[in-house]
């Protein structure tokens, strides 16, 4: 190789790990900086305050349930599109889109509009004494819709890159349609799929704009750890705010290593991530 | 009877796959389906499986009617080109799972599966690698297996899509004389599919010519290759070549050479022969023709001759040595060309592709 494009390679190599570090690696090394740049009892402080705990238990419940219900949508629509050809393939696979074209504060408001008091259910939830808007339902009614795409997302081009022949074999060789699925679908998709739901999970976790518009931001109610974190800040809190900031960041950094760790086990899988980048790079 | 069909019909949108199909195998024979691809014969596979179902027609398995039949109760044995082993099995796993998935009460004990795996690797001839990965054994190693795990549950028929395309030729040698060892060993029925007839024709009992979603022809290897039903099957089963004739008054007149009788309609007809049909001669005792080039090809030597006014390129003719030897040619020399056997088709039946 000549000097010239040897010396143009490390050029662009520093400048893309200098566009790495300044916007990536830098606000992580804010976010922990400032959660501990008043010493670590203050850092467990802001995270065993009743508000915070409150945000933290209401994260992890609303995730509880979301990312199963997603975990069985997602499965369920991988087979039905990766398996069988039928009327409304591609419009199904459009709607799984949805929530990716769609800003999640438009998803927040479509769930106020529906269920809110003014809403086409509200004065019937109102006379059964439900509350969907402003209260826990409607916070895991908005993640559901934003975090659905993910598990689906993750499997139909793994499925697709499989083929139907191993599921096949074994019909052939008398299983039932349960045994195929346990026996033969799900451990060829189990990494796929474990990367879907720690997709799934990390923005179920970390979702803002949909859960701000239905929260009504009930402090130690309906407050979920995004939320928590901008009311701290808002209250020139910001050490408080960068603590439990802290506890996102670090669930986004677990995720990663898990996708690194999944990709080097699973070749099939890292085709399959791939399939889908370039899918989403070059859709409209 | 073992597998019957019959007006099987089958299209994917505008394109037919399968035009009114129907025949049969007997029982304990192992029969090829042949044709270039995309001629159907894997979709008629699968529908004798029941991976797939047909738009009309009927599917017979043992005498029994099939078509309505799903995969899992119909007692057929399927192996893909690209073996479908269970990737996170082991070859032991692989080959028992048919007998591990039967319900409860149908399901052989824990000691009796074991026997029964033991003893189909050592059919296959797999007994060491047990305890492998699919990703660890040789395609031919995963073939076996593919086949052992079908035969595990011992199925009525076999039915194998390609089961050798994917393999080296010498592997492929290797194993298509196996299958027919353990064909005549076992005595299931098979069908398999391909679209190398040197394969057809060396492992089954009878060969379905398919072309186009129909069947062509079928009959032995020998009837297929010496009376070739159309100019299809003649170009697909060997080397073919293509000699201008006309046909008028019930005379077949093939370039220059005496004319033959020949009953048919008048006009212009296909005129096929084959390579070692042809016979080089003196000046004077057939069509006049150039050698143009002579060459060693192991056993054989192939001869060029263009034909004084043939179309196209010369004709290759392929004479064993010793017989080369005793009138040999040079290039440029002049000869006379006959043919010892040639077969006639309508000129405006569809033909040529394949070979």
């Amino acid at each position: 190789m000549s000097r010239v494009a040897h010396g143009s390679r490390r050029l662009l190599i520093g400048v893309a790990l200098l566009y790495l570090a300044v916007f990536l690696l830098l606000p992580f090394a804010i976010v922990f900086g400032e959660a501990f740049a008043h010493g670590v009892a203050t850092y467990v402080a802001a995270l065993t305050d009743p508000a915070a705990r409150s945000a933290i238990v209401l994260t992890l419940t609303v995730a509880a349930i979301a990312v199963p219900l997603n975990l069985v949508f997602g499965v369920a629509a991988a087979w039905a599109i990766a398996r069988h050809d039928f009327r409304g393939k591609s419009a199904l696979v459009t709607l799984i889109d949805l929530p990716f074209a769609v800003s999640p504060v438009i998803s927040g408001l479509i769930y106020v509009l529906v269920f809110g008091a003014n809403g086409w259910f509200g004065s019937w939830l109102a006379e059964h004494d439900v509350r969907v808007i402003f209260a826990v339902p409607g916070i895991v009614l908005a993640t559901i819709f934003v975090t659905f795409p993910f598990v689906a997302r993750e499997l139909i081009p793994l499925m697709q890159l499989q083929g139907r022949d191993e599921e096949e074999t074994a019909l052939s060789l008398g299983a039932s349609g349960w045994q195929v699925f346990r026996r033969v679908t799900l451990p060829n998709i189990r990494w796929g799929l474990l990367y879907g739901v720690l997709l799934c999970n990390a923005r179920a976790m970390g979702e803002f704009g949909a859960v701000s518009v239905v929260s009504g931001h009930v402090r130690g109610l309906t407050n979920t750890m995004p939320l928590h974190v901008e009311i701290l800040y808002n209250e020139y809190n910001p050490t408080a705010a960068f603590a439990v900031a802290s506890l996102l960041a670090l669930l986004a950094l677990v995720t990663l290593a898990a996708r690194a760790m999944l990709e080097a086990r699973e070749p099939d899988l890292r085709h399959a991530t791939r399939a889908v980048q370039v899918a989403q790079a070059t859709s409209p | 009877m073992s597998i019957a069909v019959e007006g099987i019909r089958k299209r994917f949108g505008d394109y037919v796959a399968l035009d009114d199909v129907a025949f049969e195998v007997q029982t304990g024979q192992l029969a090829a389906i042949l044709g270039p691809s995309g001629c159907g014969k894997t979709t008629l596979l699968r529908i004798i499986a029941g991976l797939e179902t047909p738009d009309a027609g009927r599917v017979f398995l043992q005498g029994r009617e099939a078509t309505e039949l799903p995969v899992a109760r119909r007692r057929v044995g399927f192996v893909f080109q690209h073996y479908a082993l269970f990737k996170h099995m082991t070859v032991f796993d692989n080959v028992a799972f048919g007998l591990a998935v039967r319900p409860r009460r149908d399901r052989p004990s824990r000691a009796t599966i074991r026997a029964k795996v033991e003893e189909l690797l050592a059919l296959v001839q797999l007994e060491a690698e047990a305890g492998r990965r699919p990703t660890q054994l040789s395609g031919g190693q995963r073939q076996r297996v593919a086949l052992a795990r079908a035969l595990a549950v011992e199925p009525e028929v076999l039915l194998l899509d390609e089961p050798f395309g994917a393999l080296d030729t010498q592997v492929r040698q290797e194993l298509r004389r196996w299958l027919r060892r353990l064909h005549d060993a076992l005595h299931f029925t098979s069908l398999f599919v391909t679209h190398d007839q040197a394969e057809a024709f060396e492992v089954a009992d009878s060969v379905l010519v398919m072309s186009r979603g129909r069947i062509e022809q079928r009959g032995t290897p020998e009837e297929v290759y010496d009376a070739p039903a159309t100019a299809f099957v003649h170009g697909f089963v060997g080397t073919t070549l293509e000699v201008p004739a006309f046909r008028s008054g019930g005379q077949l007149a093939i370039g220059p050479l005496p004319r033959v009788a020949d009953p048919g309609p008048d006009g212009e007809v296909r005129v096929v022969v084959r390579p070692e049909d042809l016979v080089l001669g003196g000046v004077g005792t057939g069509w006049p023709g150039r050698v143009v080039r002579v060459r060693m090809v192991g056993p054989l030597v192939h001869v060029d001759v263009a034909l004084d006014g043939g179309t196209g390129d010369p004709l290759v003719a392929e004479l064993p040595v010793e017989r080369y030897r005793a009138g040999p040619v040079a290039a440029g020399d002049v000869v006379g060309v006959r043919f010892s056997r040639y077969r006639a088709y309508p000129a405006n039946a569809h033909g040529g592709g394949g070979g």
